[in-house]
């Protein structure tokens, strides 16, 4: 028996070793007939299958007398099905900036077929590998592979050298297409240290860590002269190894904030440079130095810090009949906010800002930015936020990496109380932000150290209300009162719809809405140009009733008719942008010649217990049926864990919110 | 006194601004989001080769609508350079507000950078903004470009859609004396102001205060109710290739220059192409194996740099990367239908689903795609050589009924696409369903969709991944909740019109609305008709249905045992000119069996019809959601 259980140790011991050691015997070029065997049994329905992806970065010294890196990649793909032939068309971008720029090498491919049992194999030529210009600071190599055909084997490798050592070439493990073997390693002398930055939802297969001794010859004397002065460097060499199997590709279901924060990949960023003898180089630092180098930065903080007279004159006008510093700000935003346009994204100034002011436009940063040195200038307290939009994905709640940030909005603090303007969206309203803005991490840039915020969709509620009036009027007409308060995110909605629909149009747009035929009269919406308030949405309905029978639906307005999670299993989190809190209320006279023939069941539901609840009540006498239907939750975000009962919850709601109501002549 | 003279000095700004909004003419403002204040092409043709092209306009901007025509975009190639752009924002008053600097032209690339498949263009592109949204502002350009190798000429077409009012707009056209320009007018009175000067001469056309007009749903298209003029060279050089285009013969001869010796085939393919046919007598069953090996050979991938815009690559290339665009894939077709003796041609056409036919008689460069086309005794096979799926000899509504340009030895000859008949373009579904007491439903459907009914899906099915499919399919069908848990498609391609049956195995649950003892059920569960006319304006243009086909839909439904009905929707039966609807529910032990036809003639109706083709479509909007009540017996 102690025999028998020492050696079932001993052997996941050994197994264990095998597999960090497992290593893909693969070489370029080189596909045999039993790689057109493999068969992809880990995603049905995926139209390519990646075999293996295989990609490595090491150091090279160059000759400028410091060092670049060198990406490989290698990967092979098999065509599975003609959608799958978008898989053989490449782009390469390739970043350039200054005169350090990216550069691809070795660009090599082959497509094999197998035909008539025997490997046929087509190279990619080097003349239909194009150029692009894909934009400012990007070139592309565009190509596509010859000879595909399904079950083609694509084969190819390039290597990237690359000027940029801040950030080295990150690995993404989870992409479109399911992948057998997707592997990265790193070889970084130890005199460069990296900070990694790993997510994702996949476990590593393998993941090891070894070192060795390397020597490094660097030309330290690269002058004009031409004299080349090598130096010896040595180091101990960090090899580090990646290996997920079997990678199934991620799904964008509803509510999902962008795929990018979910994928499985890992990230490197510069954080120290260490040579032998010398002091120790900060490179990412620390929030204090950070934010001390943001409030310097000419195209960031540094135009905040100065006096800025030139506003004087304009300042003056613009806040003329403010009494106190809430009033100020308030026409300092709406005058940013009505009078600037914005022209795309941005957190850093993209014109001095003087230029911003007179060409009433910049991107986004530049316009929030002006906006705070705005209300500096009038002794009011402000600062930038920085934060990363939901769809750029996750700032990193510890490290400073700015490139993890894309927007700035201003924080203004007036008797301890404190609001963040965004001024760059038209008609948001004074201490609003876009929910597309509570996306985690967020830090205010201030003196001595950036302070850490965290905005949280959790805490931004939702709130609308609908009560609806229901008289008997003349005949068998029936006459309504609806009021409907709208939650902020509605409003805005809404506001951008008028924007350039009559209201009139909306309304009848609204009487279709109804399950039968309504007509609307004396429609109002209130608050419609006041943008710091929510909308209420007033009017009269009037329908008829002229069956025998009557169905009717006291959920009139609002119904959820279709289950926003429509997939059976999700992986990764739900995150709606708002908590959600709806309440319909409705006071209806029974039909007069009518008598209640059938209600609904009331009904309440909690969601895990503590965390929501949808009610649906109904009463009746005589005269009058009382109705409310209310959904309430705690929070925006749910695990995967909740994803089943969130599904059947909603699922549920959508089935009652349809029940009806039967009320029946009275013969 | 002061004061007053104060005012008269400000006041020749403010009025004789050229751009003020108070210049504008009200009947101009009326229903436009922008009045095009003037818009001025000069065309200078030097020779055959060489144009110059100057253009100024001005554009008064009245609301957040009309932004999007404010901006400027040229696009520029190896044909065309773009020189100086000039432009100037002006505000509600005319007055100047700031000019284009060259550092706010941004240069984009012509590449489709999210699909591959359209891997290379030379062609890029300048574009300018002024971002402002203080309401209303007027914004200015001009631009000079000239064209080396005249091909085609811009058209004028001055009002350029809907909601814009037209103050002023100016095409005129210089040429040597000699030159011959063609030109074809419409909606258009008078005939366009001709000056001669020295040895040039000028043709000038010209429209002052159009109203803004608004385009209707299911009307005529934009350029059949609106002024244009359409010019053409008559003898023209590109890159070195000369032709004319005064007649489509002489154009489908330039075409056929373009093509020569492109069509070569290596030995190997050759003897392929005899193993394939030799021994098949009929020829149509040759021309389908062909097609097929070309499918199954090749795949879509588009690149054009300088001429290759227009002249395919050659097969050879074809053959060794198994890809091309839509001429070098109809040119290699032909190769091939050639080899095995067949007469074959290569074609173009103007793709794209309600595309707009050609103008027939004006020969000119307007097409945008290749196809190739077989000529029989009666009969004509068109083959799409860009798709590695469709079955041969069939146009859907990418190709189909509108004119093509056959290029033949002896030049170009305009020839008509099939059309298919409402009977050729079917949608037929049988549904086997059973609800249970709690609502949920399970059903069987098979569906068979013919001709360009199953365009749409032909593509979904072929160029989409099963996930992708499924995806569809969800959005595709209405229900509230529900699973597909089988689908599968089967292609019948060797008919004359395709034909897709798709067979689905689905779960709803909560399909129908459970309230007490009562079952809500709305029988007509996939084809809900969504074509509505509720415009309450008065119908100007007459109303064109562009297809006709027919809908027949078969819904049995098991109802729970203990059920009755309660109440149904009455069946309807309509048929008037614009088509056909006709319902049933028929109830029986247990079953309920709801039959619904709707045809869709293929036809153009006057305006006058409106309130009664708005009836008809209403009434099938209001039948099709009909509900069934049923509910449960008293024990």
């Amino acid at each position: 028996m102690r025999k028998k259980l020492l050696f079932a140790t001993f052997c996941l011991v050994s197994t264990l070793i095998l597999a960090q050691k497992e290593k893909l015997n693969v070489k370029f070029g080189k596909v045999t007939v039993d790689d057109f065997k493999i068969e992809n049994n880990i995603d049905s329905g995926a139209s390519a299958l990646i075999l293996f992806d295989i990609g490595s970065t090491e150091f090279v010294a160059n000759s400028t007398g410091w060092f670049s890196t060198n990406y490989k990649r290698h990967k092979r793909i098999k065509i599975l099905d003609k959608k799958g032939f978008e898989a053989a068309n490449m782009q390469i971008l390739l970043f350039h900036r200054g005169n350090d720029r990216e550069r691809v090498m070795d660009l090599m491919g082959y497509t094999f077929n197998l035909e008539n049992g025997s490997i046929v194999e087509t190279k990619l030529e080097k003349k239909s590998i194009f150029e692009d210009k894909y934009d400012k600071n990007n070139d592309a190599k565009k190509f596509t592979f010859p000879a595909i055909k399904e079950g083609s084997i694509i084969d190819y490798t390039y290597t990237i050298q690359s000027d940029f050592i801040f950030n080295l070439q990150p690995w993404h493990f989870q992409g479109e297409y399911p992948c057998l073997w997707s592997e990265y390693e790193t070889r970084i002398p130890d005199f460069f240290n990296y900070v990694v930055l790993a997510q994702g939802y996949l476990p590593f297969n393998i993941k090891t860590t070894d070192s060795r001794p390397e020597t490094f010859r660097v030309n330290v004397n690269a002058n004009s002269s031409g004299a080349s002065n090598y130096s010896t460097i040595p180091a101990q060499t960090y090899y580090n190894r990646w290996v997920i199997k079997n990678v199934v590709p991620l799904k964008e279901e509803s509510y999902t904030s962008t795929l990018r924060n979910h994928i499985s990949k890992i990230e490197f960023q510069l954080s120290q440079i260490r040579f032998p003898d010398n002091p120790v180089r900060e490179i990412m630092g620390n929030w204090f130095k950070a934010s001390q180098s943001l409030m310097e930065d000419e195209e960031f903080g540094l135009p905040l810090t100065k006096n800025n007279n030139w506003l004087d004159d304009d300042l003056k006008t613009i806040t003329a009949g403010a009494t106190d510093k809430l009033e100020k700000a308030q026409k300092i935003f709406a005058f940013v906010r009505d009078n600037f346009t914005s022209t795309g994204g941005g957190m850093y100034f993209n014109a001095p800002i003087r230029e911003v002011f007179k060409q009433r436009k910049g991107n986004d940063g530049s316009i929030n930015l002006l906006l705070t040195a705005m209300l500096k200038h009038e002794q009011i307290e402000a600062m930038p936020l920085i934060l990363s939009t939901k769809s750029h994905g996750y700032a990193h709640n510890l490290y400073p990496l700015m490139d993890r940030y894309n927007y700035v909005v201003s924080l203004l603090t007036i008797d301890s109380t404190t609001y963040l303007l965004d001024a760059s969206t038209p008609r948001l309203g004074f201490g609003k932000l876009n929910a597309d803005c509570y996306n985690g991490s967020a830090r205010i840039i201030k003196l001595p150290a950036a302070e850490l915020v965290e905005l949280n969709a959790d805490d931004l509620v939702e709130n609308e209300v609908t009560s609806i009036f229901i008289q008997n009027g003349e005949k068998n007409e029936m006459s309504a009162t609806v009021t409907n308060f709208l939650g902020y995110y509605q409003s805005m909605n809404l506001r951008d719809k008028l924007s350039n629909t009559k209201t009139e149009d909306y309304f009848k747009e609204l009487a279709k809405r109804y399950s039968f035929e309504a007509k609307i009269e004396n429609g109002n919406i209130d608050s419609l140009k006041l943008y710091d308030y929510p909308i209420k949405v007033t009017y009269d309905m009037k329908f008829k009733n002229e069956e025998d029978i009557i169905y009717f639906t006291p959920q009139l307005t609002g119904a959820w008719k279709n289950n926003p999670f429509k997939a059976e299993k999700r992986l990764y989190p739900v995150e709606m942008p708002y908590v959600i809190n709806e309440t319909f209320v409705l006071t209806m006279e029974i039909p007069s010649g009518y008598k209640v023939d059938e209600l609904p069941k009331s009904t309440r539901v909690m969601f895990n217990e503590n965390e929501g609840m949808f009610e649906y009540i109904i009463k009746a006498n005589e005269e009058t049926l009382q109705f409310k239907s209310k959904i309430s939750l705690t929070k925006a975000n749910f695990t995967p864990e909740d994803y089943e009962t969130l599904r059947d919850f909603f699922g549920f709601i959508v089935k009652k919110q349809a029940e009806q109501v039967v009320f029946k002549k009275i013969k | 006194m002061k004061q007053l003279i104060f005012l008269i000095l400000l006041l020749p700004i403010f009025t004789d601004a050229q751009y003020a909004i108070n210049t504008i003419p009200d009947s101009l403002l009326k229903n436009s989001n922008v009045v095009e204040r003037m818009y001025h092409i000069s065309i200078e043709i030097k020779n055959p080769g060489k144009a110059k092209i100057t253009t100024k306009y001005a554009y008064t901007v009245l609301n957040e609508d009309g932004n999007r025509v404010a901006s400027y975009s040229s696009y520029y190639n190896k044909f065309q350079s773009v020189g100086s752009i000039k432009g100037t924002l002006y505000d509600a008053n005319g007055k100047e507000v700031k000019q284009v600097r060259k550092k706010d032209i941004m240069d984009l690339s012509g590449n489709d950078e999210d699909n591959l498949m359209y891997l290379m263009s030379d062609t890029r592109y300048k574009v300018h903004r002024f971002y402002t949204t203080t309401y209303p502002y007027t914004v200015e350009y001009e631009d000079e470009r000239e064209i080396d190798g005249i091909f085609h000429l811009p058209d004028w077409r001055p009002v350029r859609g809907s909601f814009m009012a037209v103050e002023n707009s100016r095409l005129s056209v210089t040429t040597p004396t000699d030159y011959t320009i063609r030109y074809k007018q419409y909606n258009y009175d008078a005939m366009p102001i001709i000056t001669n000067q020295g040895d040039k001469k000028t043709y000038t056309w010209e429209i002052k205060n159009v109203p803004a007009k608004k385009s209707e749903a299911y009307g005529p298209t934009w350029d059949e109710i609106n002024p244009t003029v359409l010019l053409a060279p008559s003898d023209f050089e590109i890159e070195g290739f000369k032709g004319s285009m005064d007649s489509w013969k002489n154009f489908g001869l330039f075409i056929k220059t373009l093509n020569e010796g492109r069509d070569v085939l290596p030995d190997v393919i050759k003897q392929k192409v005899h193993t394939i046919t030799d021994g098949v007598t009929s020829v149509e069953e040759k021309v389908n194996l062909l097609y097929k090996f070309m499918q199954q050979n090749t795949r879509y991938i588009s690149i054009q740099l300088g001429i290759g815009g227009w002249r395919p690559f050659d097969a050879n290339y074809v053959i060794n990367k198994k890809y091309g665009d839509c001429k070098a894939l109809s040119n290699y077709m032909v190769a091939l239908l050639k080899e095995a003796g067949i007469k074959a041609n290569y074609v173009l056409i103007r793709g794209g689903d309600n595309e707009e036919d050609i103008v027939a008689d004006f020969p000119s460069n307007q097409f945008n795609h290749a196809i190739a086309c077989v000529p029989l005794k009666n009969d004509t096979i068109w083959l799409e050589c860009t798709s590695q799926t469709v079955a041969p000899g069939y146009m859907g509504e990418f190709t189909g009924n509108r004119k093509a340009l056959v290029i033949t030895e002896d030049g170009g000859v305009l020839v008509n696409t099939p059309r298919y008949e409402k009977e050729q373009n079917l949608l037929d579904r049988k549904v086997h369903a059973i609800v249970d007491v709690d609502g949920h439903l399970t059903a069987k459907v098979v569906t068979r969709f013919t001709g360009i009914q199953q365009d749409n899906l032909h593509g979904i099915i072929n160029n989409s991944s099963k996930e992708e499919q499924l995806k569809f399919l969800k959005r595709a069908i209405s229900l509230p909740t529900y699973d597909v848990e089988a689908f599968k498609y089967t292609e019948g391609k060797n008919k004359l019109v395709p034909e897709i049956e798709e067979a689905l195995q689905l779960k709803a649950s909560n399909y129908a609305t459970v309230s007490g003892k009562r079952l809500f059920v709305i029988p007509n569960m996939f084809s809900q008709n969504g074509r509505r006319f509720t415009s309450t304006e008065e119908r100007k243009y007459p109303i064109k249905f562009t297809s006709a086909w027919i809908d027949i839909d078969t819904v049995n439904i098991q109802i729970p045992l203990g059920y009755i009905v309660e109440s149904k929707p009455a069946a309807q039966n309509i048929i008037n000119r614009f088509g056909k609807y006709q319902t049933d529910y028929i109830i029986k032990e247990g079953l309920l069996q709801y039959t619904r036809l709707h045809e869709c003639n293929y036809a153009t109706f006057p305006a006058s019809d409106y309130k009664e083709l708005s009836a008809f479509y209403e009434a099938i909007y209001k039948a099709d959601r009909g509900r069934i009540v049923l509910v449960k017996k008293d024990q």
